[in-house]
């Protein structure tokens, strides 16, 4: 009677314990920290050989940046929080001019025409309705969400990412400013 | 039997880490404002299906998580073109976009009717674009969805119209609880299921896992040490969880099934039933129990373990949790039910863990104190029991009300105020040495007493709402007003007609049904405000009354997509139905900015030029 019991009695608390883990497993990312891992040199080299253009034609080869620090922050004009955090950043570009800040909108040239009309910013809007997604995913936006902000050093590695919207202080503390 | 000691305190610490370990990330996301880590992908933020209605007629479901929202306007259809295909949406709510004005979002779970000029084609491409409420969006998403007569999802969306038919409360309770979930404020879930597992365990109830944990920690040994009776009646206690938190996976589980099966007509008035019948049994007009065969089964059964094993307390536990489980069943099934309607296996999990924990707290309590603190029956535990009686009581009114006529919605709840103020000796005079809690509680009852008549003269007076009975005798009767003069129309046909002769007259469509109490205080409150006769000059009125729910009348609400009245569809010169379609109630104000905003007539010369 006792063996018998004692049998059940270890494959139930097996398939509990089983269950429990399993389960655990399954929510794994709610317990562990989803440290974004930071896209390495080595990554991001397409960024380098890319060239945007702003809403005017004008041609910006990314190359001319490498060696400054180098803000990207990919926004668009149907992105709300975007454009929320976009007045802050702008007096961080020109409080800072020896940083490189750079608007990447993933929207069509008359959107952004419009929106530069209403609402100037001192840096940079250039156009990337189509290459904008992939270049942000290259940058380590994995989850393809906007607003997304790249903080890249001078020595050209990619020191902070942001998801979402930013604001004066974490892109400062970011650049050590 | 180390061993096994050993491997069971690994069981138990496990069971008790995982749920405050899940509650406490959440937890702390409350405070900090770092919502980089857990916002979702775009995939699990926005879900959307697609399924054919018949030949020509598809529906698609879009899936908004909780603090998440769909533009209205960038929902479209990429592929079949637009002139083959047509795309009609329901309202959104409106959100104030600072760049660009109003506009319409979902934060909700929506269906978009797809009708094709001839056959439908097999793959149906959509493209939408949404945010989330922590500060991010989404880059426009385009989904290829296969058109297939899926049954599962067919039968969805029919279950849903109905639902939706039945009544026009259900959507804004669906609301509700959908905004509490996404609100994110899961402790305040998991401490309200705290509390009310505590409430139980002050029931009846739990009594008869007293004497079972009793035998345990006793056992044959007379003498226990206070540790190991706390952690005996502590494993007692987890199993009992387990129970229960298997429960309440099960009711995530079943997601909208359960919740959409359970808001039929039919099992509305069951479960207020039930209800009732168990509220009756909780007034002591009998007992509910399992068999006794059973019981006193389990009973033995579980005698035949020494006491002091880990295991089999935890067992014993999870066994007794189903003996009592129809005493608490009233409570059990509404957490149940309330669970199903959020589709979350955790939240069910913890908040049904919680439940538990918080029904074992006196078993802890008598645990801890090695079993010299058991409690003293006495009236004060049937007078808990009594309070949970009239609780379900009110939930029963609760769960029917959506298919109650207001008047006797209000007749029922003046019974369950007034019945339970006079058991309270509310109008019982009190004797001179009465005691401060015998006068708060005399207090208490007249409130009570005194609501409940207000809710008799509202239901005499013709009152809308149980929270305002007496709003008709303070209002001033707008009586004098004459009602708006509407043109019936009755069929598809007849519209069309009338459309066609209103000759560059914008026109004005209104779903009426004499059962639909938004179209009465459209009626009282809306139409006859002097600000919106003014806005309707010159528009022709059209009413379509589907009170008796013919099939014309339900091909009329299907052209706009209308589950039912209130509805409100404006057409203008060219005789075209024009966006928005007003679905629900509106006050005078915003009824008006709407008609502003759809611009029907041709702008005019100002009065003064």
């Amino acid at each position: 009677m006792r063996n018998v019991a004692r049998v059940v009695m270890t494959v139930l608390l097996m398939v509990v314990l089983g269950s429990g883990f399993r389960w655990l497993y399954l929510n794994r990312h709610q317990f562990m920290a989803t440290e974004s891992a930071l896209p390495t040199a080595a990554d991001i080299a397409p960024v380098w050989a890319t060239t945007l253009f702003d809403h005017g034609g004008k041609a910006y080869p990314l190359a001319q940046y490498k060696g400054k620090p180098l803000i990207l922050n990919f926004w668009a004009t149907w992105c709300e929080p975007c454009r929320e955090e976009m007045p802050e950043i702008s007096a961080l570009a020109s409080a800072h001019p020896q940083v490189a800040v750079l608007g990447l909108a993933i929207d069509e040239a008359a959107a952004v025409h419009e929106f530069i009309e209403s609402t100037p910013v001192s840096y940079p809007l250039l156009i990337a309705e189509n290459e904008g997604m992939p270049l942000a995913e290259t940058l380590g936006n994995h989850k393809g969400v906007l607003p997304y902000t790249v903080v890249i050093s001078a020595q050209g590695e990619v020191t902070q990412i942001f998801f979402g919207r930013v604001n004066r202080q974490m892109l400062q503390s970011a650049l050590n400013l | 039997m180390t061993m096994w000691l050993r491997s069971w305190i690994v069981l138990v610490a496990l069971l008790l880490a995982m749920p405050p370990v899940h509650a406490a990330s959440q937890f702390s996301k409350l405070f900090t404002d770092d919502s980089s880590e857990d916002f979702l992908p775009v995939d699990e933020a926005f879900k959307v299906e697609a399924g054919l209605v018949d030949a020509s007629h598809a529906q698609l479901k879009f899936t908004v998580a909780p603090g998440h929202y769909l533009y209205r306007e960038r929902i479209q259809l990429v592929l079949p073109a637009g002139d083959t295909a047509k795309i009609t949406l329901p309202a959104g709510e409106t959100k104030n976009d600072p760049n660009f004005g109003e506009q319409q979002v979902f934060h909700h779970d929506t269906l978009a009717e797809v009708v094709f000029t001839g056959a439908a084609p097999d793959m149906l491409q959509v493209r939408y674009q949404g945010c989330s409420e922590k500060g991010l969006c989404y880059p426009p998403q385009t989904k290829s969805l296969p058109l297939s007569k899926s049954p599962s999802f067919g039968s969805a969306v029919s279950s849903h119209s109905i639902t939706s038919a039945a009544s026009d409360v259900a959507p804004v309770e669906d609301e509700f609880s959908g905004k509490l979930l996404s609100s994110g404020r899961w402790w305040q879930i998991v401490a309200g299921f705290f509390g009310a597992g505590l409430l139980l365990a002050l029931t009846p109830c739990v009594f008869p896992m007293i004497p079972i944990l009793s035998g345990i920690i006793v056992g044959k040994n007379a003498h226990v040490s206070r540790g190991k009776a706390f952690t005996l009646s502590l494993a007692y206690t987890l199993g009992m969880c387990l129970t229960y938190t298997l429960a309440g996976v099960a009711a995530g589980l079943s997601g909208q099934l359960l919740s959409n099966a359970l808001q039929t007509p039919a099992a509305l008035i069951t479960g207020a039933l039930i209800f009732v019948v168990l509220s009756f049994s909780m007034f002591g007009f009998y007992e509910l129990k399992l068999p006794s065969a059973v019981e006193n089964y389990f009973f033995n059964w579980s005698s035949r373990f020494k006491g002091g094993h880990l295991f089999s307390d935890f067992l014993m536990g999870a066994i007794s949790a189903l003996i009592i489980s129809p005493c608490v069943a009233a409570p059990l099934a509404g957490a149940l039910l309330y669970i199903s309607q959020t589709h979350d296996v955790t939240l069910g999990a913890v908040a049904l863990f919680s439940l538990s924990l918080g029904m074992g707290v006196p078993l802890l309590l008598i645990g801890a104190s090695a079993g010299t603190l058991l409690p003293k029956a006495g009236e004060w535990m049937n007078t808990i029991r009594r309070l949970f009686g009239v609780l379900m009581l009110g939930v029963a009114i609760w769960v029917i009300s959506p298919i109650l006529p207001v008047t006797a919605q209000l007749v029922l709840w003046a019974v369950l105020c007034i019945v339970p103020a006079i058991y309270l000796r509310a109008i019982d005079p009190l004797p001179a040495t009465a005691g401060t809690v015998q006068r708060l509680f005399k207090g208490f009852a007249v409130i009570l007493l005194l609501y409940g008549i207000a809710l008799l003269v509202g239901a005499w007076s013709g009152a809308r709402s149980p929270l305002q009975p007496l709003q008709n005798l303070m209002a001033s009767s707008p009586a004098s007003v004459q009602p708006l003069a509407f043109e019936r129309v009755h069929s598809v046909q007849a519209l069309e007609q009338r459309l066609k002769a209103a000759n560059g007259q914008p026109v004005m469509l209104d779903f009426y049904a004499d059962w639909c109490v938004s179209c009465k205080e459209y009626e009282q409150f809306v139409f006859s405000a002097p600000a919106v006769r003014a806005e309707l000059q010159g528009v022709l009125l059209l009413q379509a009354d589907v009170t008796d729910n013919h099939a014309e009348d339900a091909a009329l609400l299907k052209q706009f997509a209308l589950f039912g009245p209130p509805g409100i569809v404006f057409f203008n010169a060219q005789g075209q139905a024009m966006q928005p379609v007003i679905k629900g109630y509106q006050d005078a104000e915003r009824f008006v900015r709407t008609v502003r905003a759809l611009k029907l007539k041709p702008v005019e010369a100002l009065p003064h030029a």
